[in-house]
């Protein structure tokens, strides 16, 4: 990414000591996200986002979890702050959507005091201009009646408003990146377009770099600057959105490309989707974790891991030892070729 | 299992999340419903699961109203329709483990005998692509969020139910999981010749699994459908709008800016005449005076509109 970076995260690890054994989420993840840009990240479920989302504001349980690694903001190591500087950096400079907002919000108490606290705490406002942004705050990310939504508690609306308020609460003191945990799941088209291109203005206006986490191609495929592909705790390609949906290298990156839906398809035609299921995270393996599903693996594979190596398009990174060559996978690839497939039941 | 009718009419703090709801649902039918966040679908859900009360009208299983029966068969025909949720970490019970979470059904119907169980929860594991030996012991909290949702949806399915009522149980899952689930649920339909009402926002995957599609706006159905006219001949300016901002299905479609005018109505203080009125390209006179019915516009196709598109409408999407 060009620019000098807002955030550089190298070599993250973040392990969970279970009963069970050694969950092992994060996996060496290295990035950097310039200053305004905006970094997408998508990934199978269980592939690690959150846990890397949270790992970067350092927002883990406290007991049995292991990080290791450096995560510079702003030329300060995070990983080294005490938690009291830590928390005066969050809400202020940093700022979090969580994927769950029911339980980020806090459900006993009301979402204007929600709002408020974070204003009065960070840039302390009076209760009255608090009170003031947080109405223009809600009625930004497109709440119908504000003041009402400011008085009643996060289980009395519904679930795309929830998401709308936690939005509201984590840009209130305009924070300098913004780390979004599939802010937009559960909303529906119209309210998600609105809330991204929200966002997006935002971001210009305040300069603010953001971490699009999310599992929805769709969204990050028009608005993220770079994309990273993450599998079982890694990244296992990183490159500039085009780059990425025209030309994927690595396979599993396909097999996701290929998953969309699409609205032109008939209905009840079979949905592709990757074979299998995502490594056992306990497993510590040797070679690629994508082997045991990959259509492409050979015994290197099984052996050796490939290494998140550059490509020949400037900033497009991957990490297979049988790339896929970019003019078979132009053919068949869905997002070019948005008319009409014929029916794959099987 | 026969027409299932629901109309549901709900105040709470004067607020009615859902006025007048009509639609049936066929044996074996998927019926998809979409609609703005806020629209009232998770309370028509829930409304036919029988965790919300109902203000006026009726909900209609198999024949029998839901209204007129007493605790004990209404907890009988509970077992025939199962619910799974939007929020899949919150609905699970963070102290149990997933062999109990997922065996729990077939213990409160008492369903066959322990090792039966167990082999039922393992069964069903693997069927929603979750590795049984690994997870069994783990509770919700080790899990992600797409995790938790295959849990859930393994659980509702311990009892072979006969209506299963969906909400946004793919919204949290990446495509290719979510893939595997559809096609899961179609593989279960088949099997277990089960109907399913299946709530979701994104239209393509609506598209996907439905046979009919129902839209909902602002507590209303304005539009329902075979999926295929829903999609490629929408009637309802909603449903247009609907259409049009769906995810670009190409990378070159820049983010359609099309974008819906004014704010999602007030709940509170509904437009009047059509609820659509206020932010409706196509609104005359007549619609801020009269409220459209739902009405007949072609081949099992009825939309709540005073001026519906009925030619086949340009193409919104790219
Ligand atoms: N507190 C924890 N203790 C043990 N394991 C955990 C914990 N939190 C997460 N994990 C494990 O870490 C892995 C990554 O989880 P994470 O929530 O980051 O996935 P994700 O990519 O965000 O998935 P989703 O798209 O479903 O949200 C999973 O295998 C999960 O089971
Ligand atoms: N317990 C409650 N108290 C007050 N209002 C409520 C309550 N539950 C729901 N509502 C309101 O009812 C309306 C419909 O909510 P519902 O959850 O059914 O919407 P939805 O269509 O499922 O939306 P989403 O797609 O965001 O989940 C919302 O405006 C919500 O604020
Ligand atoms: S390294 Fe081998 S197994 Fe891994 S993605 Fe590439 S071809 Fe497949
Ligand atoms: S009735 Fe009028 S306002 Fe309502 S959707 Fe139709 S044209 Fe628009
Ligand atoms: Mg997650
Ligand atoms: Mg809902």
């Amino acid at each position: 990414m060009t620019g000098d970076p807002i955030l550089e995260v190298s070599n993250l690890h973040t392990h969970f000591s279970t009963d069970r054994g050694l969950i092992r989420s994060v996996n060496g993840v290295s990035l950097s996200i310039g200053r305004g840009r905006t970094l997408g990240v998508v990934g199978e479920s269980g592939s690690g986002k959150t846990v890397l989302a949270r790992s970067i504001m350092g927002l883990l349980p406290s007991a049995n979890v292991y990080r290791s690694g450096s995560v510079v903001f702003e030329d300060v190591d995070l990983t080294k702050m005490d938690p009291k500087a830590l928390r005066k950096l969050f809400g202020a400079r940093i700022a979090m959507v969580f994927q769950d907002p029911m339980t980020a919000l806090n459900p006993v108490m009301r979402v204007g005091h929600q709002i408020t606290e974070s204003l009065r705490l960070h840039l302390h406002m009076s209760r009255h201009d608090a009170r003031e942004s947080a109405v223009a705050l809600l009625t930004q990310v497109g709440i119908p009646s504000p003041e009402m939504a400011l008085t009643q508690f996060p289980g009395q609306l519904s679930g795309g408003m929830r998401q709308r308020v936690m939005i509201a609460v984590a840009l209130a003191c305009s924070p300098r990146l913004l780390l979004a945990d599939e802010p937009t799941t559960g909303l529906d088209a119209t309210v998600q377009a609105q809330v991204l291109d929200l966002l997006q203005d935002l971001q210009h206006e305040r300069h603010m770099a953001m971490i699009l986490v999310t599992h929805d191609i769709g969204v990050v495929a028009s608005r993220a600057d770079v994309i990273a592909v993450m599998y079982a705790g890694r990244i296992v390609e990183i490159a500039p959105a085009k780059s990425l949906f025209t030309a994927p290298m690595m396979p599993y990156t396909y097999g996701l490309l290929n998953s969309i839906p699409k609205i032109t398809t008939a209905s009840h035609t079979r949905l592709t989707s990757i074979p299998g299921r995502p490594p056992d995270p306990l497993a510590v393996g040797s070679g690629c974790e994508f082997a045991p599903r990959c259509a492409y693996a050979r015994d290197r594979c099984i052996d050796q891991r490939p290494p998140l190596a550059p490509s020949r398009t400037p900033g497009h990174k991957f990490a297979c030892w049988y790339p896929l060559d970019g003019q078979k996978v132009l053919e068949s690839h869905p997002f070019l070729q948005p008319r009409d497939r014929e029916s794959k039941r099987r | 299992m026969t027409d299932l009718r629901v109309v549901v009419g709900r105040g709470r703090r004067r607020v009615t999340a859902v006025a007048g709801v009509s639609f049936s649902i066929f044996p074996g039918e998927t019926l998809g419903l979409v609609g703005e966040s806020g629209c009232g679908k998770t309370t028509t859900a829930r409304a036919i699961v029988q965790l919300e009360d109902i203000a006026s009208g009726s909900v209609v299983v198999d024949g029998i109203d839901l209204g007129e029966l007493d605790r004990g068969s209404l907890r009988l025909l509970r077992r025939r329709v199962q619910m799974i949720f939007q929020d899949p970490i919150s609905s699970l019970n963070p102290r149990r483990r997933v062999r109990d979470i997922v065996a729990e059904p077939l213990n409160i119907w008492n369903i066959g005998s322990k090792s039966d169980r167990e082999e039922t929860v393992v069964r069903l594991l693997d069927a929603v692509g979750m590795d049984p030996e690994s997870t069994l012991d783990r509770r919700p909290g080790e899990f992600s969020g797409g995790q938790c949702q295959r849990i859930s949806i393994a659980r509702a399915l311990a009892i072979s139910p006969n209506l299963l009522v969906c909400d946004e149980i793919v919204s949290a899952l990446d495509v290719s999981v979510q893939a595997q689930i559809i096609n899961l649920l179609e593989d279960i339909k088949a099997e277990f010749g089960l109907t399913v009402l299946f709530i979701a926002h994104d239209l393509a995957v609506v598209k996907a699994i439905s046979d009919r599609i129902a839209v909902m706006y602002l507590g209303r159905i304005c539009e329902i459908g075979p999926s295929d006219t829903i999609c490629g001949e929408p009637a309802h300016p909603y449903t247009n709008a609907l259409m049009a901002s769906a995810a670009p299905t190409s990378l070159d479609t820049a983010p359609k800016t099309t974008r819906l005018p004014g704010e999602p109505p007030n709940l509170l203080n509904p437009p009047q005449g059509c609820r659509f009125s206020n932010r409706c390209p196509r609104a005359k006179d007549r619609c801020h005076i009269e409220e459209p019915q739902l009405s007949e516009c072609g081949k099992d196709h009825l939309v709540a509109c005073h001026f519906p598109t009925l030619a086949k409408t340009d193409d919104l999407r790219s």
